[in-house]
């Protein structure tokens, strides 16, 4: 049924309600018959109304319904208009936006026809296919295509391992992703470089050699570089990491990324010291703690791991360290 | 220097079909084209240059041989004037031989290319065929793209697809009236298949005249890789409708494209000639007939850099070379990551990088930045041109590091001068530095073959032959025995002197 159907019945059954109490029927059929009409009208208002409103100034439904129904019965005339009033604002504002919902949109054109979406594959597939040989190559150039969309360390692992395969092809464009990725971090390294010789301000020049530490430490994580390369990475950013603390002062994140290189230069003592030294200067307890955990480990210090990984309840859900805060952070297991 | 007057003939006895080389841009395959076109003063050598478009190429890096007696450049996205707007219907056997071919681009069989396709007059004039007016104008071209739109195009854009398909096929009509119009040989030799060897496969159906088909890279393979890194070629797919492990419809569309022209020119080929046997596998792979396929490894003019060698010195000098273009398929970034490896351990050490930088420029830069950020800016030379003759005596070692190779002609250079080489494993480097077959591998290891994208192993590498005074002269040793057994320009004429021979005497005056 339309909804201006429903406000008709609805507006009949108030004019009904208004009739009874002016009919020649006995007092208590008046009454009765007002009741009836009264709340039917009620109801319909209150309904179409529920209908109107957007959802979210009506989540719990059938309390926002019983509301209206009692405003419209226990205020004949007033509550009944006020309905009809809101109604009509609704209405007309909605009209005016013209915005659809969501779950009114259909399905863009093409999708349907287009290529059947076939289910990508993680790095775990992509390994796998890479790894055999004896796949054909579009195989196997598919593996590589699904993981370049991502990058990170894992994948540049991979890309690297694709850089030495027997195929030409896999090989190339391996190299090419992979040179994709490093192009990025070297390029705001070069950028960093060449204003830190053009600015003089200490300020500017700690920022420059914050970015600067960041990023040559970013060529370490992500696996970009190897062996030699990597130290001298690992060198840069140490250097660049100490100039900004000198430069802009202590600087919690500065602080926490040179306690990762002495961690990474298995130099513990070193790397706690910085990393607690971060912590006191403000870094997030989520952001320290496994790598405090991760000293305590190297300690055999188990109780401590357990410890540090309790202090931080949302350690437990975050991606990577999740697994192990949940088995080392519950005290249970040294019993 | 200045730039050559073209020379004009009326006739030669083998035409060069060269797409983006000689003489315009310099490296190995126009040394190649230069050392050939010289080798035989005995025969009149035409050549027919293919560019993307004119401001592309700057002037001539080669002096013309004087046996090189035409020479006719031609520009595929030139912004030729195209043909006054010609209302037509199309011819129905025409679009029908299209849509034949279109079958055989799918099934990618042997023996079943629509005749038509190979016949000039298909493109040009021919009642039955489809000219360049009808592929532009016609109302069935419109449908016969609008058909294959809907049935195949997973791109939203029929925009995008509509002009791709039009891009893509523009220069086949260019060709073909470049074939109409060029003048009589007695032979093709085309460099390379993709615009060039179809031209090739043109002409060898249109006159019957042998067609060669030299290949030093596998030009369908390099077309993959770029169009797979290509940013401009676009994919208006949302995240929706994309499979991320799928390359997109017009990466396909461009790929299978340039493998239909590459089957094409090997169908028409009398001999596919590869530098390496495997160049010669992969060509196969990619349709050329088996018993018309042979290897001629690169030679060289050995008098040129042997008295080279009495200039070098007794111990390694730590200067390491690239030689070649400054382009990304060298990875020159690589080199420059090893030197700040090898800085650590030769205080002294010096790279020098040998080769034009101005074919991609951008590239060159982030060279340079790059050698920045490694802190070796003073230890890497960008040296622009230099003769290798002036080179060879400096330098300790050869490095190459690119990520794809043919049989490159720098290394012979530089063996024969007496320089061992560090290559990445591509092309037929392995086989320069450790020999293939009994003979050859007996002469010893003339350098080192490390992995592509590995600074440290080139590093390495380099840092035993550099510290290993005898290392280094047995890898000397090495490297010239092989340049003089193996790969002589005497040796490698021979071959080319026969093909020519049985491929012009069925033509002689």
């Amino acid at each position: 049924m339309s909804w201006g159907l429903l406000l008709v019945f609805a507006l009949l059954s108030q004019t009904a309600a208004v009739w009874a109490l002016f009919s020649p029927y006995p007092q208590a059929m008046q009454l009765g018959l007002f009741v009836v009409a009264h709340l039917v009208a009620s109801l319909l208002l209150s309904a179409l109304l529920l209908m109107v409103m957007p959802h979210r100034f009506a989540r719990r439904r059938t309390w926002v319904l019983l509301l209206f129904v009692s405003v419209a019965f226990f205020i004949p005339v007033l509550g009944g208009l006020g309905l009809i009033v809101d109604m009509v604002y609704f209405r007309m504002t909605r009209k005016a936006i013209k915005r659809p919902e969501f779950h009114s949109l259909k399905i863009p054109p093409f999708l349907e026809e287009g290529s059947h979406i076939a289910q990508g594959m993680g790095e775990g597939g992509a390994w796998s296919r890479l790894r055999t040989v004896d796949l054909p190559r579009p195989q196997r150039l598919k593996a590589l295509l699904a993981v370049s969309t991502t990058g990170g360390r894992k994948v540049n692992r991979l890309l690297r391992l694709a850089t030495g395969d027997t195929d030409d092809e896999i090989r190339l464009l391996a190299f090419n992703l992979f040179d994709r990725q490093e192009k990025v971090v070297t390029q705001a390294i070069s950028q960093n470089l060449g204003e830190l010789k053009k600015v003089r301000g200490s300020a500017q020049r700690a920022e420059l050699c914050r970015s600067l530490a960041l990023s040559y430490w970013e060529m370490v994580y992500n696996d970009l570089a190897q062996a030699e390369l990597q130290n001298f990475f690992v060198e840069q950013s140490l250097n660049y990491a100490s100039q900004a603390c000198e430069l802009g002062g202590d600087d919690p994140a500065m602080a926490l990324l040179i306690g990762r290189i002495h961690l990474l230069r298995g130099q513990t003592d070193q790397a706690e010291a910085m990393i607690l030294k971060a912590q006191s200067l403000g870094a997030l307890p989520a952001r320290v703690l496994p790598y405090l955990a991760e000293i305590a480990y190297t300690r055999r210090d188990f109780k401590a791991l357990t410890d540090y990984l309790q202090q931080e309840t949302s350690l437990k859900h975050k991606p990577g360290i999740g697994p192990v805060a949940q088995f080392w952070g519950v005290a249970s297991w040294q019993k | 220097m200045a730039k050559v007057k073209f020379p004009k003939a009326s006739q030669v006895d083998i035409m060069l079909l060269l797409e983006g080389t000689f003489p315009y841009v310099s490296g190995g395959v126009s040394s190649w084209v230069n050392q050939i076109v010289r080798g035989f003063p005995q025969w009149r050598f035409g050549a027919v240059f293919l560019g993307s478009q004119r401001e592309d190429y700057e002037e001539f890096k080669y002096d013309l041989p004087d046996n090189l007696v035409h020479l006719e450049e031609h520009y595929l996205h030139g912004g030729q004037p195209k043909p006054v707007v010609t209302p037509c219907q199309g011819n129905p056997e025409g679009f029908d031989a299209i849509r034949r071919l279109h079958e055989w681009f799918l099934n990618h069989q042997q023996g079943i290319l629509p005749e038509e396709m190979k016949s000039l007059a298909f493109y040009r004039d021919s009642p039955h065929g489809v000219d360049f007016i009808q592929f532009l104008h016609g109302e069935r071209s419109w449908d016969f793209i609008a058909e294959k739109y809907r049935s195949r195009c997973t791109d939203p854009s029929f925009v995008d697809y509509f002009w791709t398909v039009r891009n893509m096929h523009t220069p086949v009509w260019q060709l073909a009236e470049i074939a109409a119009n060029l003048i009589p040989a007695r032979l093709y030799h085309t460099v390379s298949t993709g615009y060039a060897g179809f031209l090739g496969a043109l002409l060898h159906h249109a006159t019957g005249r042998t067609l060669l088909l030299s290949e030093h890279g596998i030009y369908t393979k390099e077309r993959r890789i770029d169009i797979l890194h290509n940013e401009w070629i676009l994919d208006r797919r949302n995240p929706l409708q994309k499979d991320l492990t799928e390359v997109s419809y017009y990466r396909e569309l461009w790929i299978r494209f340039f493998e239909t022209l590459g089957r094409f020119c090997y169908d028409a080929a009398g001999t596919t000639i590869s530098l390496f046997e495997g160049a010669r596998q992969r060509e196969i792979a990619d349709g050329a007939p088996p018993e018309r396929t042979r290897v001629i490894p690169n030679g060289i003019d050995l008098s040129r850099f042997s008295p080279l060698r009495r200039q070098r010195p007794a111990v390694p000098p730590p200067i390491i070379a690239l030689l070649g273009r400054v382009v990304p398929i060298k990875d020159v970034k690589t080199f420059i990551r090893s030197l700040r490896i090898l800085s650590s351990h030769i205080p002294d050490v010096q790279g020098w990088i040998v080769g034009p930088t101005d074919e991609a420029p951008h590239y060159a830069e982030e060279c340079r930045r790059l050698a920045e950020s490694l802190a070796v800016a003073d230890r890497i030379f960008f040296k622009g041109f230099m003769d290798p003759r002036e080179l060879f005596p400096q330098i300790g070692l050869l490095a190459l590091t690119s990520i794809s190779e043919g049989l490159p002609l720098v290394a012979l250079e530089g063996y024969a001068a007496g320089i061992p080489l560090v290559a990445t494993d591509v092309g037929s480097c392995r086989q320069l530095v450790e020999g293939v077959g009994e003979e050859d591998e007996a002469l010893g290891h003339a350098g080192a073959v490390v992995p592509i994208n590995n600074p440290q192993a080139v590093a390495e590498a380099c840092l035993t032959l550099l510290s290993d005074q005898d290392v280094w002269q047995k890898a000397q040793a090495a490297a010239v025995a092989r340049v003089e057994r193996f790969y002589t320009q005497k040796r490698m004429f021979a071959e080319y002197r026969q093909l020519y021979e049985e491929g012009l005497a069925p033509w002689q005056a």
